[in-house]
């Protein structure tokens, strides 16, 4: 057995696909109740969820956690995904969104990009698909974290 | 040329594939894919990378990883090469041997056995009626 990934951004992202796992039980996917009463620890805040619309709609912000307060102009709770500001990590969080829907599963991405607010940031972020029941994908579980890459150094 | 690279977590459950979940990041798929071997209801897993070319829209797909529960040794490049053959090689000539030796006893005692009877038989028939 190999260590586990190294970096904090690969570690919550494992971690919360373990809770995500962990609740999803016998079905095909969890419920948003079942993983977010698990106890999550200190990537609560980092977390945010997205209601997904019936038919072709865009998902909408249900909650959107403390982390991402400092990058975002406003509350985006109620507003759907194409109002996260570019150049943001929630914009770089969410941009998988259509993928998930597509595949079903849980779909992790990462990379480095130029902040809205300055610097080049690497981040890690993970969308997991969630249903009330049977099948059909209601909510999007996701959660990111960052970090400025000249504090790589 | 436009490439995006994609690592697929495939695993074995009632028999059948599925697809469990997506990387972009190479050793966190095949970390992922250990830690899910490690669940009860999984029974084997595989990685799956995808080359995908955004201006020709195909996929390449390669198994870059594959281990089964109790079945199969990892198919991937860092685990340890088997032991050599050659240690397990003399034992089985030296039982072979020994079962080809129990073989003949028991051939020798079974036709001994055989023919100490039939001579008696012989002796008993003379004794009762050779004298007539």
């Amino acid at each position: 057995m190999e260590d586990r990934p190294k970096g904090i951004e690969r570690r919550m992202v494992h971690r919360l696909l373990v809770h995500w796992r962990d609740a999803q039980g016998d079905g095909a996917f969890p419920t948003l109740d079942a993983v977010l009463k698990r106890d999550l620890g200190d990537i609560g805040p980092s977390i945010f969820v997205l209601r997904v619309a019936d038919g072709e709609g865009e998902p909408a912000f249900e909650r959107v956690g403390d982390f991402f307060a400092d990058e975002l102009p406003s509350d985006l709770t109620g507003q759907p995904v194409s109002a996260v500001p570019a150049g943001t990590l929630l914009a770089q969080a969410v941009g998988r969104y259509r993928m998930t829907l597509a595949k079903k599963v849980p779909i992790t991405g990462g990379g480095e990009f130029s902040h809205v607010q300055g610097g080049t940031v690497l981040y890690r972020s993970i969308l997991l698909p969630l249903s009330e029941g049977g099948d059909t994908i209601e909510f999007l579980l996701g959660a990111a974290n960052c970090r400025k890459k000249d504090e790589d150094a | 040329m436009p490439t995006t690279v994609l690592f697929e977590v495939h695993s074995l459950r009632n028999g059948n594939w599925y697809i469990d979940s997506v990387y972009d990041d190479r050793e966190q798929a095949l970390h992922e894919a250990r830690d899910l071997l490690e669940r009860r209801h999984h029974r084997g897993v595989k990685v799956i990378q995808e080359n995908y070319n955004d201006e020709t829209d195909t996929s390449i797909l390669r198994t870059i990883f594959t281990e089964e529960k109790g079945f199969e040794k990892p198919k991937h490049g860092r685990h340890k090469p088997s032991p050599p053959l050659r240690a397990a090689a003399p034992p089985r000539k030296k039982k072979e041997d020994s079962d080809f030796v129990r073989y003949i006893v028991m051939l020798v005692l079974s036709v001994g056995g055989i023919l100490l009877t039939v001579i008696g038989l012989l002796a008993f028939m003379i004794i009762m009626f050779g004298g007539k």
